[in-house]
């Protein structure tokens, strides 16, 4: 049974091996399609303009989109098999060495019981869906075979992370996660801030990932092996060393935080925007996003070891969720919305976990990445309908895509934690195992679900309700705004449906299944909080949509860039139109606010502290040894050697003249002298 | 015996001062051949001194004599490919080997 776990990861790192080839092969073979021409545009880029794709590349550029759906679908079933498989009793578990090196043996364990059955369920679903919203989101698009094989090397390495059952292979995955993330948001490298995304994206969560490397290295030194269970039995037994108990869970969080986007590593996840919005959709909800809760879910019994560390993870995540969610209220970019709303929900898986209840953590991470998915594919399909992401330039899109509207108010409502949403169930998991003893962070949740309530509904009001707003795309096509294709809408109905229904597997009245079936050994059982804290959160959750209602949706009127309301061109007799411009409510709080509100605009400017005080001090003291000390001291040296060299091989040279008679007169020299010296000797 | 070996001391300090002196390659030639008999007047001469009996020298020096031959033939061959190349057999304009 365990060897079946192999073929989840393998099944779409195949499919990726095989897009690449094939696409390399093309390339090779001059079919300008591969990577050049789109073969239905034909005449769009490359050399070969005006002239037609190579139909292998054709085939190519359709084939690599359903190719990869199929890789993550098998992957999917196959994983639903193993925990069939568990589920009846069976230890579906792979475990052998991989390599051996000395005396050190490197094993290769892989695991699927409740944990990772939950977690390939949640990854293989939600790729499986955003592979076939790609199919439609990224049609057309110069890189297609190279972004399926991206896609698919994304959710192979994390369905591996997910199967680890060991550091080594946890930590293969978990960079591969990284690079293939990189690879990902920096998709469109031609554009500058998406490189320069990727870029930021990579060396942020590689900070934590230093700190998962080191955390890993000690628990080498102390307990010499890294599968799971010897490490959860030394991190449960006695005997610790004091300072490790605490030092080992906080480096292993380090990892955590970078990849989970907590504070202060989170930095990253706003500008990931840059990626395709399909990816944004993975990255941010079942995949890299997952992977740091994941990891400290996995490792908990680490961390159940040291209440020190526990307590460090707590406030970290209430402090993510409250910041990210103020953030949020602001951002005029639909993605940057959900960026920070994605950072505020991972505050509060972490704050969860901080709090001694990984189970509900793990439901949370697990309802979120159908609803965040849900929002991102929404949001996908109004940039991919309207040509523009910024809500200045949205407004009125219901009655254009219905269906679009509706699976986004459903994914809005959950994220608001409005029951029988998703996001209910799993919120009030949290807040109220916060109930019992960590008032503070109880406060904070709280906070930022009235927050999120508010951020979310204003993004509906002002991209779906009010009147219609020019958009790019019509202005220069001449089209009206549609709904998009079937194979986009389709994953957003199949997510609508799973945001409405997911919840209840975790339901407290149904016995809390989802928790049972984890299987965790600390904090896997929920008790449920007090009525009264389900009442003020979804008390608090209504105030929120209300009075973004009350802002947003009455008086939807815009105010364009020079501060008056921008009146529309639209011709009498039609539905009202408006030109682009700020919802009105927005200027009016900057206008009340002022530095406030620029202060939460620009995300508390940790961005900009960090460039000053950490960025440029590194790319100074960079400048300077590259210009003082290498230019000058290394490459003096190097020249300094050279030069000595050159200068005493010039003072030999002149002995060698050419002329024969020198030769000649030196051999006569010499033989004299030899001969005077033997004479002498004979003497 | 101290004349036959002044006589050969001469010889060869006429070839060292030929070599020395002469620009022109084939000069040299002819002054590097006095050194060999020189040479070849020597073991004729200390051959007679102590094996008197033996013809050790004599053969050696006719066997000299062959290999100066030989040695004129290659040493002619390069004077030859000097000239086709510089025009003249002047030694002194030969010199690409310097540093």
């Amino acid at each position: 049974m365990g060897g079946l776990l192999v073929a989840i990861p393998l099944t779409p790192l195949a499919v990726c091996a095989v897009l690449l080839v094939g696409g390399a092969y093309l390339r090779l073979t001059g079919a300008p399609g591969a990577r050049g021409v789109a073969a239905d545009v034909g005449t769009e880029i490359g050399p070969g303009a005006g002239t037609i794709g190579d139909p292998r590349a054709a085939a190519l550029r359709v084939a690599a989109g359903w190719l990869s759906v199929a890789g993550v679908l098998a992957a999917l079933v196959v994983g639903v098999v193993a925990l069939l498989a568990f589920r009846g009793g069976a230890e579906v578990a792979l475990s052998t060495t991989w390599f051996r090196v000395g005396y050190l043996e490197v094993p290769f364990s892989l695991r699927l019981d409740g944990l990772q059955g939950l977690m390939v369920i949640v990854v293989g679903g939600v790729s499986v869906l955003v592979h076939l919203f790609s199919v439609g989101y990224m049609h057309g698009d110069r890189d297609v075979v190279l972004y399926f094989a991206e896609l698919s090397l994304f959710s192979a390495a994390m369905l591996l992370l997910v199967l680890a059952d060991d550091f080594y292979v946890l930590y293969l995955a978990w960079e591969l996660v990284g690079v293939s993330s990189y690879l990902l948001i920096s998709h469109y490298f031609e554009r500058p801030q998406a490189a320069a995304a990727g870029k930021k994206a990579f060396l942020t969560t590689r900070i934590g990932d230093v700190g998962l490397l080191l955390g890993i290295f000690a628990l080498v030194w102390l307990t010499d092996s890294l599968e799971f269970h010897t490490v959860f039995a030394w991190a449960s037994g006695p005997g610790l060393p004091g300072a490790w108990r605490v030092a080992v869970p906080l480096l292993i969080f380090m990892g955590a935080m970078g990849k989970s986007a907590q504070l202060p590593l989170h930095v990253w996840l706003p500008d990931a925007m840059e990626g395709p919005t399909p990816v944004s959709a993975l990255i941010h909800a079942a995949t890299m996003v997952a992977a740091g809760v994941y990891l400290v879910a996995r490792t908990y019994p680490i961390f159940a070891a040291a209440p020190e560390a526990l307590t460090v993870v707590g406030w970290i995540g209430a402090l993510t969720a409250l910041m990210a969610a103020t953030v949020g209220l602001t951002q005029r970019d639909i993605k940057k919305v959900l960026a920070y709303s994605t950072i505020s929900q991972l505050g509060f898986m972490v704050t969860a976990l901080g709090a001694g209840v990984p189970a509900a953590a793990v439901f949370h991470l697990f309802t979120h990445a159908w609803f965040k998915a849900l929002l991102f594919l929404g949001a996908g399909s109004v940039i991919h309908a309207a040509g523009r992401q910024v809500v200045d330039e949205l407004g009125g899109l219901g009655r254009r895509m219905p269906i679009t509207a509706l699976t986004f108010a459903a994914g809005a409502l959950s994220l608001a934690g409005i029951p029988p949403f998703a996001g209910f169930w799993s919120k009030e998991e949290i807040l109220g195992a916060l109930a019992g003893g960590h008032p503070a962070f109880l406060a904070m949740l709280l906070a930022a679900s009235f927050f999120t309530a508010f951020y979310v509904s204003r993004l509906f009001f002002v991209v779906f309700l009010g009147p219609e707003v020019e958009t790019a795309a019509e202005t220069e096509t001449e089209a009206p705004v549609r709904e998009s294709r079937a194979v986009m809408w389709l994953p957003l109905a199949v997510l609508a449906s799973a945001t409405a229904a997911v919840g209840l597997w975790g339901a407290g009245f149904l016995g809390y299944p989802l928790q049972e079936s984890l299987g965790l050994e600390e904090g896997g059982t929920s008790v449920g909080g007090p009525v009264w804290v389900t009442v003020v959160a979804v008390a608090l959750g209504l105030a929120g949509i209300s009075l973004a209602w009350l802002a947003y949706a009455r008086h939807p009127a815009r105010v364009s860039a020079a501060g008056e309301d921008a009146a529309g061109s639209a011709p009498a007799g039609a539905p009202a139109r408006v030109g682009p411009g700020r919802p009105a409510f927005d200027a009016r709080l900057e206008d009340s606010l002022g530095w406030t509100y620029r202060l939460v605009d620009n995300g508390y400017y940790l961005d900009a502290l960090f460039g000053r005080c950490l960025v440029a001090p590194f790319v100074g003291v960079a400048g300077f040894l590259a210009r003082a000390i290498d230019a000058n001291l290394i490459d003096g040296i190097v020249n300094g050697i050279a030069w000595l060299v050159t200068g005493a091989a010039g003072g030999v040279r002149r002995l060698q003249s050419g002329q024969v008679r020198d030769y000649v007169a030196a051999v006569a020299a010499g033989v004299f002298v030899v001969a005077a010296l033997v004479i002498e000797a004979l003497r | 015996m101290t004349p036959v070996l002044i006589l050969s001391g001469i010889l060869f300090a006429i070839g060292v001062f030929g070599v020395l002196t002469r620009r022109n390659a084939i000069t040299m030639l002819v002054a590097v051949e006095i050194m060999m008999n020189a040479a070849n007047l020597n073991m004729v001469a200390f051959s007679r001194l102590y094996h008197p009996e033996l013809m050790t020298g004599q053969v050696l020096a006719v066997f000299g004599i062959g290999v100066a031959a030989s040695e004129a033939a290659v040493g002619l061959a390069l004077i030859l490919t000097i000239y086709r190349r510089y025009g003249s057999t002047d030694v002194d304009r030969v010199d690409l080997l310097k540093g």
